[in-house]
């Protein structure tokens, strides 16, 4: 029996009573699936992903990664947690006072790559999402779209097992959209686990695969292939 | 290990220099908690000079009769050294003949004094053993020494006239030891407090960097030690700045504090403690640093 790469056991983030941002989450994700979470504005996607990176811990039940439960995880496993994991935030998360290339070596750096593939990579991903030229700006000095395709590029340069992408055509013309959405496609045509948290109809209908539906904090639907709207 | 500790040191010095405004208040506020705990140990320098300068008057003096020989004077002078070995520090002979000398000398071009001597007709002034000691409370137990011992031949012990006096100089001079080591201790309390409230702003700056550091997968570890090199450069440049200033405030007023402080040169007091001096400063300037952005960063890794 194949083991899930992510699980959710009846988890609940509850802030106050008037303000309840999952409840009774229940779903398991499969090495090498491709998720796209989708729901409104506010329904819970990002609480989600910040569940499943360790930044807030649920109120009740557990969100496990390989098997560890990762809201009692250790500072240090917490790191090692998302040194496996890419996540594309939407509010892109780029250190201010480094340069893009910098911001993408980071991530190489914090798992520990050597000078050679650092210098080997990052001009890489860079000319994957269309910077290269852009690699001695600062963030500051980006457009809304590149600071995008910027954190796509730290997400993915170090080959995590899982990437995790929250509204990440929220700044993206429908061209780039679908230009980023083909990466994802790429990368998890290669074996790597891909959540898309979206509320947009256009991401939506270009990924194939499960869709989980959220509403008001509540999974609504869980399907494979399907083509629906919420 | 060498890349991690080249990659720490490059975000460090990177985050300071790109960080300017912070920095620069971090480093002059370092640089005052260092500069003011050089003058501290500049002042506990011309202190001890103060009051070395202030214990070189006092002394006990043993006047002897005209009947004791120089020679029972030596002995007694030997004796005495011999008796108390830790708590004589200074002991001397004044002839009746050098005591005249001494006196004809400071009072030069006096009329009034050299007619008074001249009227007198022979040497007034009797041969004495001067006595200095280490510690004030041993002035009487000397003086009552050489009173029970070789009374018949001392014809008076003058500490017992000006005790009053020694008393109140050296609980003066230990008055102002303290007061200004207490004040001293409170002021570099205060700056310290400051500068770790400097400091504090300076990372706070940086809060979200340190945010996304760990959400990218950055250790506590790899994710303080940036800092903390930066707080160590605020030690450093602070020395720097501090030394700048303190050097040029030596090099204009040194010369006036010495004309004050015969006993004291700031220059040969501080190059003798060299050693001493630096290790204050890298204490209170790279300590603060490293001890304030350790605390700082430590308060957004939670």
């Amino acid at each position: 029996m194949i083991k899930p790469i992510i699980k959710f056991d009846q988890v609940s983030k509850i802030y106050s009573r008037s303000s309840v941002a999952l409840k009774d989450i229940n779903f398991e994700i499969q090495e090498g699936e491709f998720i796209t979470i989708v729901g409104r504005s506010g329904v819970g996607k990002t609480t989600l992903i910040n569940l499943l990176v360790g930044k807030e811990r649920p109120t009740r039940g557990d969100v496990f990664f390989e098997g560890k439960i990762v809201n009692q995880m250790s500072a240090r496993e917490l790191s090692e947690l998302r040194q496996k994991i890419g996540v594309v935030y939407q509010d892109y998360k780029l250190l201010p006072r480094q340069t893009a290339y910098q911001n993408v070596a980071y991530a190489l750096i914090v798992v520990g790559a050597s000078d050679q593939d650092i210098n080997r990579d990052t001009p890489r991903v860079l000319d994957i999402v269309g910077l290269r030229d852009k690699k001695d700006n600062y963030p500051c000095e980006l457009s809304g779209g590149e600071k995008q395709r910027l954190a796509i590029a730290r997400a993915l340069i170090h080959q995590p097992k899982l990437v995790v992408a929250d509204e990440p055509s929220g700044n993206l013309d429908p061209y780039n959209t679908w230009e980023i959405i083909k990466i994802f496609k790429k990368i998890n045509q290669l074996g790597t686990t891909v959540i898309v948290a979206t509320h947009d109809k256009d991401v939506i209908s270009q990924t194939e695969g499960r869709k989980i539906a959220l509403r008001q904090g509540k999974i609504i639907r869980d399907e494979k292939d399907s083509k629906f709207t919420f | 290990m060498i890349t991690f500790w080249r990659r720490t040191l490059n975000f460090g010095w990177r985050s300071f220099l790109s960080n300017k405004e912070a920095s620069s208040v971090a480093t002059l506020i370092v640089a005052i908690v260092i500069l003011l705990a050089s003058f501290l140990f500049s002042f506990q320098g011309a202190s001890q000079a103060l009051v070395t300068q202030v214990r070189e008057q006092v002394s006990l003096a043993a006047y002897f009769t005209r009947d004791t020989s120089p020679g029972e004077i030596e002995n007694i002078k030997d004796q005495a050294k011999l008796e108390f070995p830790e708590v004589i520090q200074e002991i001397k002979y004044i002839s009746s003949a050098e005591a005249w000398e001494d006196f004809t000398i400071m009072h030069k071009g006096d009329l009034i004094y050299q007619q008074a001597l001249e009227q007198i007709g022979e040497n007034p002034f009797r041969a004495s053993l001067d006595i200095q000691v280490k510690e004030e409370g041993q002035y009487q137990v000397v003086a009552n020494y050489l009173s029970d011992n070789f009374g018949g031949l001392i014809y008076k012990i003058d500490y017992f006239n000006r005790q009053e006096v020694i008393k109140k100089i050296f609980a003066i001079t230990a008055r102002i030891n303290l007061i200004g080591g207490i004040i001293g201790v409170l002021l570099l309390v205060l700056i310290v407090l400051i500068a770790f409230s400097a400091v504090r702003l300076a990372i706070r700056s940086m809060e979200s960097e340190i945010e996304i550091m760990k959400l990218v997968g950055a250790s506590n570890w790899f994710t303080r030690m940036p800092f903390i090199i930066q707080g160590v450069l605020y030690g450093l440049f602070g020395m720097i700045l501090a030394n700048l200033v303190l050097f040029a405030l030596i090099y204009f007023f040194g010369p006036r504090l010495q004309a004050i402080l015969p006993n004291y040169n700031a220059w040969i007091y501080l190059k003798q403690n060299l050693l001493s001096l630096i290790s204050i400063q890298l204490i209170a300037g790279v300590g603060t640093g490293v001890v304030s952005t350790f605390l700082a960063v430590r308060k957004y890794l939670k």
